[in-house]
């Protein structure tokens, strides 16, 4: 089974406000696919959709042949996927080297009772993920940050450090929820070498963003949603010269598509 | 909570057993004939320290689950219960119910009782847990509240199990052979020796994958989920933990007193649970011996000084005060005594040490 | 989180067997007992009065939910020592005709407990006010076990008495419907819930600054931001949630003697008719109150006195598992937009 995303007819309906409406797209292995679309588009409402916090009213998500309807979060996660947040979820009463150790914290079994009477085997899995989140952390740069408290970072730099968490639970496919906004340009050169690098890696991603020379740049494919409805997909080079999606856009600077 | 070091502070552990032990021996040995109450100034009596021991079990436990796992339980003295009746039936069935005579009578028996009572209970708060866990913030703390009030009112109400609101008596001092765990000096010991193990297990579990897990659970309950983190599972196994605590403490206070019944385990009670914990500090495993000697002392201080002092007599005044002084600690120490205690350490220049 | 959707049409159907089957249940039991019609319908009626007096306590809980979400423990309190005053003040010797004078103790037993609320709001509240939850209320519950211990202070433990609006002695006078009998203080108290429901709506509705209190408790935010103070509201919802509870404790005197601990158990049950209502609904938590009195009332009628409190917990319980949210509130957080 190959790991591919498969979003069939995806549909959210929040008592009469239809926020996605039958949204189909798939993103395939070492894919970087973006979803663009102006503010209400629904972009964070599918990412919630696919990483199981939010149930879909219809449609279908399958990953990898999984279908993920119904399946809790942390399971969606032990099938290989991983997110950061659009508002950043960090855990604040904690290192920047714990919360990437969060994230390998299901690739570790060790139970209460080995923990609880310190059982070598846990100090030796502890060891291990110490390890592996060091090793995520030296991949986003942070690497000297590790024993800083996760708020005392630069906002650039704990967006890096979400990205080190869910990069730590070994993903296949990573989405990224507007991991872009907010940051400088040489934040953003910065990221762009990140994921390229990621999915050198053999790891797909899925990205929400609003910076279209960003966006444009960096994937291979580009779906376009406007009000819930998806309104194009295709290359950068197809939707840059998409007739839709330039009117979708009309209200923003027109510049930005070029 | 903001720092924890790598490996628990095992030599608090040692200092604390050591001054505990010393203080035990005192009034084992009693040299010069000093008791261990003279060196307090009267305040504290071996009678408390076994109180504050045993309380100290529940409070880890309430710790672990409300400073951790971030879950409020405004009905611990529930499960407390539940241990201290397991303890109690079980050990009088012979007496009372003329069952198990050979068994019921031998001095493994009682210790045995208390592994019972321990996995009921455990078992108890699996199957509760499960459901009421969903329930956030003020839902579920009424939701545990209600849960104490009902077990409460049943161990009033089944009496021909439990004795009804007068409760059981003649529940059999611990024994271990012939060596009775009896007078309090000796008991004294073996409460500690439990308080101890208790805490050396809370800090371990704190300082491990399942401690950092509950941490960020308390956190962030959807990152946590999205990054692999089974919240249900991990806020079901605090509840568990938590119970089971209480009840290996409930056991203790049932052959403490050698009799149970309903009116300790009421919502008072659990309050008064929740209040140690909190001024204590919940975050913190420490906080926990912390709280509970804390109140303790206030509530001891009172009822001697107010007498001496104000010549004034009464639970009324006591109680006045100890409302006060609760709203004082939480309005001006929120974090609990043990944070204050450790911005003290931090304004001397050394580093924050918090959960140690 | 993760739920899976539940149907409509199959939550109903379970409400409905639920509500048959303990229908069925309690006719079980109180034929058991031997119950006549008349004794349901005494049994409700009293249950109607003791959930007028849980609606009015609900609507405490209530305004202060809504307002600052936090939970007060002390509104039971707040009950207690509206009815203590009250029949304190009645008590006195003062030179007035002893309808003025239990008009005059019904003022100052529901003035002075408004005071006291707002102290409280005052001194406790305000400097807590960014704390967790936990410590809020662990906070009211201080300022409960306080209260409950200057009460039993300066009250003593014996229960008072209050006496009846209508006839201003012990006795009340009572009206026979074929064999069922109603209180002329149970009118008292229907009436009072009414007109306390069309002030407040009143003053929710039409006053302004009854619509800046509702839109604090709809957006604090937004209510900041044009130029509600907050602070003020959060003061305001003590201020007039220890009113509310005042005027149950005052009310409800006559029927049940006045005790220092009196607002233990109301105050729960008090809450579970909140739950019930879903915390920040006034028509909700009235007919949460209601259908509690009622509930309990017939439930201890066919089996135990004892039990009456066993059942408001189980309600408790069963509601939050079941319809938290049913009872409108919210414990989920809002999936984020984009």
């Amino acid at each position: 089974m190959t790991a591919r995303l498969d979003v069939v007819d995806l549909r959210k309906d929040f008592e009469g406000l239809m926020a996605v409406f039958d949204v189909s797209f798939t993103v395939a292995e070492r894919e970087i696919v973006s979803l663009i679309g102006p503010n209400g588009a629904g972009k964070t409402t599918i990412f919630n959709m696919i990483s199981g916090i939010l149930a879909p009213t219809g449609g279908s998500i399958a990953y990898g042949g999984h279908a993920l309807a119904g399946l809790k979060p942390h399971a969606i996660s032990a099938l290989g996927l991983a997110r950061t947040f659009q508002n950043l979820r960090l855990f604040g009463n904690m290192t920047v080297l714990e919360n990437v150790m969060i994230g390998r914290h299901g690739k570790s079994d060790t139970n209460v009772l080995s923990t609880a009477f310190r059982l070598p085997a846990a100090g030796r899995q502890e060891r291990a993920m110490r390890a592996d989140a060091m090793r995520q952390l030296a991949r986003v740069g942070l690497a000297d940050k590790a024993d800083a408290d996760a708020l005392s970072l630069p906002f650039g730099q704990q967006r890096l450090l979400e990205i080190a968490r869910a990069l730590a639970t070994e993903p296949s496919l990573l989405l990224l929820d507007e991991a872009g906004s907010g940051l400088n340009r040489p934040e953003k050169d910065a990221l762009d070498r990140l994921i390229r690098d990621i999915r050198g890696d053999g790891v797909a991603i899925l990205l929400v963003e609003h910076d279209i020379p960003f966006v444009t740049a960096l994937s291979d494919r580009i779906v376009v949603l406007e009000h819930g409805v998806k309104i194009a997909e295709g290359t950068p080079a197809e939707i840059r010269s998409n007739a839709r999606v330039i009117a979708a856009y009309l209200g923003e600077d027109i510049r930005d598509l070029c | 909570m903001k720092r924890l070091r790598a490996h628990p502070n095992f030599a608090g552990v040692v200092i604390l057993a050591v001054v505990l032990a010393v203080f035990g021996a005192i009034d084992l040995i009693r040299p010069f004939g000093l008791r261990f109450s003279d060196l307090s100034g009267r305040v504290v009596t071996i009678d408390t320290m076994i109180r504050i021991g045993i309380l100290t079990i529940v409070v880890v436990g309430l710790n672990l689950l409300m400073g951790y796992a971030g879950q409020v339980s405004l009905g611990q003295a529930g499960f407390y219960a539940l241990g201290a009746y397991a303890s109690g039936v079980l050990t009088t069935l012979a007496s009372r119910h003329g069952m198990l005579s050979g068994i019921a009578d031998t001095w493994w028996w009682p210790w045995l009782a208390i592994i019972i009572g321990m996995l009921l209970t455990g078992l108890f708060a699996y199957l509760v847990g499960k459901p009421i866990l969903r329930l956030k913030g003020n839902y579920l703390a009424m939701a545990t509240l209600g849960l104490g009030m009902i077990l409460y009112i049943l161990a009033g109400q089944l009496s021909a199990l439990t004795g009804g609101y007068d409760g059981l008596t003649g529940i059999p001092r611990l024994r271990i052979g012939d060596f009775a765990l009896w007078p309090a000096q000796r008991y004294y010991f073996l409460v500690w020796g439990a308080a101890i193990a208790v805490i050396v297990v809370g800090l371990n579990i704190v300082h491990s994958r399942i401690g950092r897990a509950l941490r960020a659970i308390h956190t962030n309950e959807t990152a946590a989920e999205t990054s692999g983190v089974d919240t249900e599972h991990y806020k079901v196994l605090a509840l568990v933990i938590s119970a089971m605590l209480a009840s290996l403490a409930g056991s203790l206070y049932a052959h403490f007193q050698s009799a149970v019944s309903p009116s300790p385990f009421g919502f008072k009670a659990s309050v008064e649970l929740v209040t140690m914990a909190a001024v204590g500090g919940l975050s913190s495993i420490w906080g926990a011996p912390l709280g509970v000697a804390v109140m303790f002392v206030i509530s001891n201080l009172l009822q001697s000084q107010l007498e001496t002092i104000f010549h004034i007599r009464g639970g009324e005044y006591e109680l006045i005060i100890y409302g006060l002084v609760l709203v004082l600690i939480m309005i001006f120490m929120p974090k609990g005594v043990i944070s204050s205690l450790s911005a003290g350490r931090r304004n001397a220049g050394r580093d924050p040490e918090e959960a140690a | 989180m993760h739920r899976k959707p539940q149907r409509q049409p199959v939550r109903i159907l379970v409400t409905v067997l639920v509500v048959l089957g303990v229908a069925a249940l309690s006719l079980l039991l109180g034929s058991q007992k031997g119950l006549q019609p008349q004794h349901y319908i005494q049994l409700t009626i009293d249950g109607v009065r003791a959930g007028s007096i849980y609606a009015l306590m609900a609507l405490g809980f209530v305004v202060v939910y809504s307002v600052t979400g936090i939970i007060n423990f002390a509104q039971g309190e707040f009950v207690m020592l509206g009815a203590m005053i009250c029949l304190t003040v009645n008590d006195l010797d003062l030179p007035l005709p002893p309808a003025w004078k239990m008009i005059a103790a019904i003022l100052a037993g529901v003035l002075l407990t408004t005071i006291i609320g707002a102290t409280m709001e005052r001194l406790t509240i305000r400097p807590a006010r960014r704390s967790p939850p936990v410590t809020l209320i662990i906070i009211t519950i201080g300022v409960t076990i306080t209260l409950r211990a200057a009460a039993l202070l300066v009250w003593g433990a014996d229960p008072h008495v209050l006496p009846a609006f209508t006839t201003l002695a012990l006795e009340d006078k009572i009206f026979r419907f074929g064999g069922v009998i109603v209180q002329a203080q149970s009118l008292w108290i229907w009436a009072t819930l009414i007109v306390t429901l069309i002030l407040l709506y009143f003053f929710l509705e039409r006053t302004l600054l009854g619509k800046a209190l509702r839109a604090c408790a709809v957006n604090r935010r937004a209510a900041q931001l044009v130029g509600i103070n907050p602070d003020r509201m959060s003061l305001l919802s003590f201020a007039l949630a220890a009113a509310l509870g005042a005027i149950g404790g005052i009310v409800l005197g006559p029927v049940t003697r006045p005790i220092y601990d009196m607002g233990v158990m109301l105050g729960l049950r008090g809450f579970v008719a909140a739950i019930i209502g879903g915390l920040v609904s006034v028509p909700g938590v009235v007919v949460g109150g209601l259908l509690l009195g009622v509930v309990e009332n017939i439930a201890a009628g066919v089996t135990d006195p004892a039990y009456k409190s066993v059942v408001s917990f189980v309600i408790l319980i069963a509601i939050l598992l079941f319809r938290p949210q049913g009872i409108i509130g919210g414990g989920e957080k809002p999936a984020e937009e984009a």
